[in-house]
């Protein structure tokens, strides 16, 4: 009992007072044992806010590589989108000029008109098959972009179920700390009631050795 | 805690209890820097978060501006694709393909935002629609690309096809403020929490130093009705022994 101060009981108490500083020393020690728990449950709940801490950064790297890679591709994307529009006018107006051609009456003779024609066909051909690959490689530019959104927003997901569980974990360990505060708190309060009533006892014993002298 | 002093021990119990009085009075000291120290972590924490929560919700502002932004811009890109596939002329199916695309992809988008359906019917409709897209230009690759007969269906689907590709970009770009002032927002909100936690910690540590300082202050009261009792026993005791010897 050298934690609450009664270490050394002169001879001559009762039974009652002995069993009253046994019962003492037990509360002491659950005394002792609430605010174990309640440390170990603020160590608790401090570890699962870290947790969410991490949990929620891990979350921002996932957006982050989302702008960063799902921004990018739908950039280039678009990019050979425009080039791929370029590339079809070009085609396109290729094809009208051969086009009239055909139909127009040329001083320049007959072969003439026919190489020309070719040359612009040819370069109407070419234009297309550039713009048909550069618009598939668009499509295929959008659809990795998607993916890649699709993907960054599952890991995100799981960072928010991730978070989700910190914070719940974190509160119940802030109730546990606080029910075992309030819980040694109370004892505290019902040893020091108790210390009350052994030190009247004493007192009264002190007082019986006092009329005993004087008798 | 109080504390229990025994009668009858005279000056060295009033000794015992003088250190005891003294280590008592340093605790208190001890507790009330506790308590100061920790008052300012916690006030200096309580700012730290209210200041990450506030540049936490400037960003979800920017956000919500670039994702409307990002909206605006899938919607111009879709009806660009939709509108190029349609000047071609080309097969019912690719046509068919760029307008169910588009159809599902914008569908899904507002009918989201408009709460009509949940998230994950929206998510199931815009994949629908990037498989109908993708099919569409697929088909576009691999099948013969029609003869555009006249000026205005070779503008038609350039400019088609130009403003889906300016769209994209525009989207691109604009998904990229998006994730990133998202993302942004998020360390803001786990710099909020870190400075949360330390403030709830602060917090304890007040409440305990506080209970120790009760518990010293109740000891104290204890400890010096103790000595006044000791100090009247003690001289009860010299008066009796006199008494006594005398006989």
């Amino acid at each position: 009992m050298a934690t609450n101060g009664i270490g050394h009981i002169p001879g001559g108490l009762g039974m009652a007072t002995r069993l009253a500083l046994l019962e003492i020393e037990a509360e002491q020690a659950q005394y002792q044992a609430d605010c174990t728990i309640r440390d170990a449950a603020r160590e608790a709940k401090r570890q699962h806010n870290e947790r969410q801490v991490e949990e929620m950064r891990n979350k921002a790297t996932a957006l982050m590589t989302q702008a960063f890679t799902s921004g990018a591709l739908q950039v280039a994307a678009g990019t050979v989108q425009l080039a791929s529009a370029s590339s079809r006018l070009d085609a396109g107006q290729a094809k009208l000029d051969a086009n009239r051609l055909t139909h127009a009456s040329d001083a320049r003779g007959q072969d003439a008109v026919l190489q020309e024609q070719y040359a612009l066909r040819s370069r109407a051909l070419q234009g297309e098959a550039t713009a048909n690959r550069l618009c598939a490689a668009a499509t295929l530019l959008n659809a990795s972009s998607e993916a890649v959104k699709a993907l960054t927003n599952a890991v995100a997901s799981g960072r928010d179920a991730d978070i989700a569980s910190a914070t719940k974990a974190a509160e119940s360990a802030g109730w546990r700390a606080d029910d075992a505060n309030e819980s040694a708190r109370r004892r505290l309060a019902q040893l020091d009631q108790k210390l009350a009533i052994i030190q009247r006892m004493l007192d009264d014993d002190a007082d019986t050795r006092r009329a005993l002298l004087r008798g | 805690m109080s504390s229990i002093t025994f009668s009858g021990f005279g000056s060295v119990a009033m000794e015992l209890a003088r250190l005891r009085q003294e280590r008592r009075a340093t605790e208190l000291e001890v507790a009330e820097h506790d308590i100061f120290v920790q008052t300012q972590e916690q006030t200096h924490q309580r700012e730290k978060q209210i200041e990450a929560e506030k540049r936490a919700a400037d960003e979800a502002e920017k956000a919500e501006f670039w994702n409307d932004v990002a909206s605006v811009a899938k919607y111009t890109a879709v009806a660009g694709s939709v509108a190029a596939a349609a000047f071609t002329g080309g097969s019912s199916l690719v046509v068919a393909g760029a307008i169910a695309g588009g159809a599902f992809t914008i569908g899904g988008d507002v009918l989201k935002r408009s709460e009509v359906v949940d998230d994950r019917t929206a998510m199931g409709l815009q994949i629908a629609g990037a498989v109908a897209s993708f099919g569409a230009g697929a088909a576009s690759f691999f099948t013969q690309a029609p003869e555009l007969a006249t000026q205005t269906a070779i503008v038609g689907s350039s400019v088609g096809e130009a403003v889906a590709g300016g769209g994209a970009v525009a989207g691109g770009a604009a998904t990229f403020g998006e994730k990133s002032a998202e993302s942004t927002e998020q360390t803001h909100r786990a710099d909020a929490k870190l400075a949360e936690g330390r403030g709830e910690a602060a917090r304890d540590h007040i409440q305990d130093a506080i209970a120790r300082m009760d518990r010293q202050m109740n000891e104290d009261l204890v400890a010096s009705r103790a000595l006044n009792r000791i100090h009247s026993n003690d001289a009860d005791a010299r008066a009796a022994l006199v008494n006594a010897v005398r006989g």
